[in-house]
């Protein structure tokens, strides 16, 4: 009785045998992808961003897994050529169908390893200005200065003006001030400077710099030129304008308004009537 | 003095009144600053052991880098393959600490100079800055005793020149995370770790962090932020000295 089952079962191995094989091949390989994509995540996380080393580690990871999918095939007894076949035409399909998203692929493998973009840099992609939040394969997003994310395609943003301001320690801010014509320029230069030099994110060295700027229509125009902290420029920007204005107005400095005089070829006709709705006389 | 603020004392300095009041089931912490009319006010419950610290002059107005570029008053100059010993005034801010058991923060940052400033420690070409850091700007004094010096922290640093010429050293800087402070309780009396500085081209040095100068100091307990590294004791100047 025993005898007879067992010899059920030792045939019904050697009858699936090459399946049960293949199956332990793809399994012990999922095991094995899994242990090198651990491994490789720690190796690669020492040298690279981890978003970046999880980006590679994973793709190792997939691409082990159809290569021993392929091998399990193999031993299983099914005809790759047919498959490599049905593969080439899924292919050439795919890649008409998908691409976009390949190309967004393609750039988006460009910008993490180029370093291009990284999250939390400040930047300015197509005119939008804001916090890099997440680079991934496929698109990058960014918060904008009123809180708003904007998701880009990584195609675009290889093909667009990106503009950097974190990559530097420091930035440059500039504001102009404007002092009327009869002002001593002398003076308002003073009361700036000791703004700017009284004010602790202005940076010490580069120097700030202030001159005139242009003789304008209304007034003088001073540039103040001052390096700060880059993390710290929105800070700087709010604060120190209206710091500059107001000790200009304390110390009795005028900041001009545009004025226009107009002159009438002809003579200016006054006509004065009676509002009878209001009982009111206008000139 | 530095150390800790007994529930019911009041500490006056630099503009700085602070009073600690029991007010039944907990303590109350108010310093009032008389310079910029400002107040600070904490609750606390009764397990917290408030200490009063000196701290690195990096927190206030608001913490902007962790290295501080000290522009000695004088140039020192140094023979090739010679060295010098100086001791500098660091300045340093104050802190008050809540302890309770193993466990603290920061409660409070007393600033002791108000002119900060800020300056890019890199390298600049045409006027326009390529490289390099923010730090903390400050005039540093060389000064010829060990007394004690409320607002700075007493530095000694031996200065070696590794070139084959004379070298001109007029600047230093430290980096708040393996730089420690030290101090002496119920008194003014702050220090650092002896420093060497190793100038090794035109352009560069290397600033080593040793030993601290007095036993009797406590060291106070870095914030998270500002651990000391494990490894690496050293800050290279690459931009100049």
């Amino acid at each position: 009785m025993y005898y007879a089952i067992i010899s059920q079962i030792a045939s019904l191995i050697r009858y699936y045998e090459r399946y049960l094989e293949a199956a332990l091949a793809l399994a012990l390989g999922i095991v094995l992808a899994y242990f090198v994509r651990k491994l490789l995540f720690r190796q690669l996380a020492r040298t690279m961003p981890p978003h970046m080393a999880n980006i590679i580690s994973r793709g190792v990871f997939y691409t082990l897994i159809v290569i021993f999918a392929l091998v399990s095939a193999g031993i299983a007894g099914i005809n790759l050529m047919g498959l490599a076949v049905a593969g080439s035409i899924a292919g050439v399909i795919l890649g008409f169908a998908l691409q976009p998203v390949i190309s967004n692929l393609a750039a988006g493998l460009l910008i993490l390893t180029e370093k291009i973009l990284s999250p939390g840099e400040l930047v300015e992609i197509d005119g939008v200005k804001g916090i890099v939040t997440d680079v991934t394969l496929f698109s990058t997003t960014i918060q904008r200065m009123d809180g708003v994310y904007v998701r880009y395609p990584n195609s675009m943003i290889i093909s667009t003006k990106v503009i950097s301001y974190s990559r530097s320690p420091v930035i440059r801010l500039d504001f102009t001030v404007s002092i009327a014509y009869r002002e001593d320029a002398e003076k308002a230069y003073e009361v700036i400077r000791k703004v700017v030099e009284s004010h602790p994110l202005v940076l010490r060295d580069p120097k700030p710099e202030i001159f005139v700027a242009n003789l304008g229509s209304s007034g003088v125009d001073i540039l103040v030129r001052v390096w700060v902290p880059t993390k710290f420029w929105y800070d700087v920007k709010m604060d120190l304008l209206w710091k500059i204005k107001k000790a200009i107005s304390d110390a009795g400095i005028e900041i001009p308004f545009t004025q226009v005089d107009i002159w009438f070829r002809t003579p200016l006709r006054v006509e004065s009537f009676r509002d009878l709705t209001r009982g009111e006389e206008c000139e | 003095m530095l150390g800790r603020l007994a529930t019911g004392s009041e500490v006056r300095f630099e503009g700085h009144v602070i009073q600690i009041l029991d007010e039944g089931n907990h303590v109350v912490y108010t310093r009032i600053d008389a310079v910029e009319g400002a107040k600070r006010k904490f609750v606390l419950s009764k397990d917290i052991e408030l200490r009063l610290v000196p701290i690195y002059p990096i927190f206030y107005p608001r913490f902007v880098t962790q290295y501080i570029l000290c522009e000695l008053e004088e140039e020192i100059v140094i023979g090739p393959g010679s060295h010098t010993t100086i001791k500098i005034l660091i300045p340093i801010d104050l802190a008050v600490y809540a302890y309770s058991g193993n466990s603290f923060r920061i409660l409070d940052i007393v600033p002791l100079h108000r002119d900060v400033k800020y300056t890019l420690y890199g390298y600049t070409a045409h006027g326009y800055p390529r490289s390099g850091i923010v730090a903390r700007y400050c005039k540093s004094k060389i000064v010829d005793h060990v007394n004690e010096v409320r607002g700075y922290a007493l530095s000694v640093v031996t200065i070696r020149n590794c070139m084959g010429k004379v070298a001109k050293v007029r600047k230093m800087l430290f980096d708040a995370s393996p730089l420690r402070l030290y101090y002496r309780e119920g008194s003014w009396r702050v220090y650092t770790q002896s420093i060497t500085m190793n100038v090794i081209t035109d352009t560069s040095a290397i600033i080593y962090y040793e030993k601290p100068l007095d036993p009797k100091t406590v060291p106070i307990d870095d914030p998270e932020t500002l651990k000391p590294p494990r490894i690496s004791n050293r800050t290279d100047m690459l931009y100049g000295y």
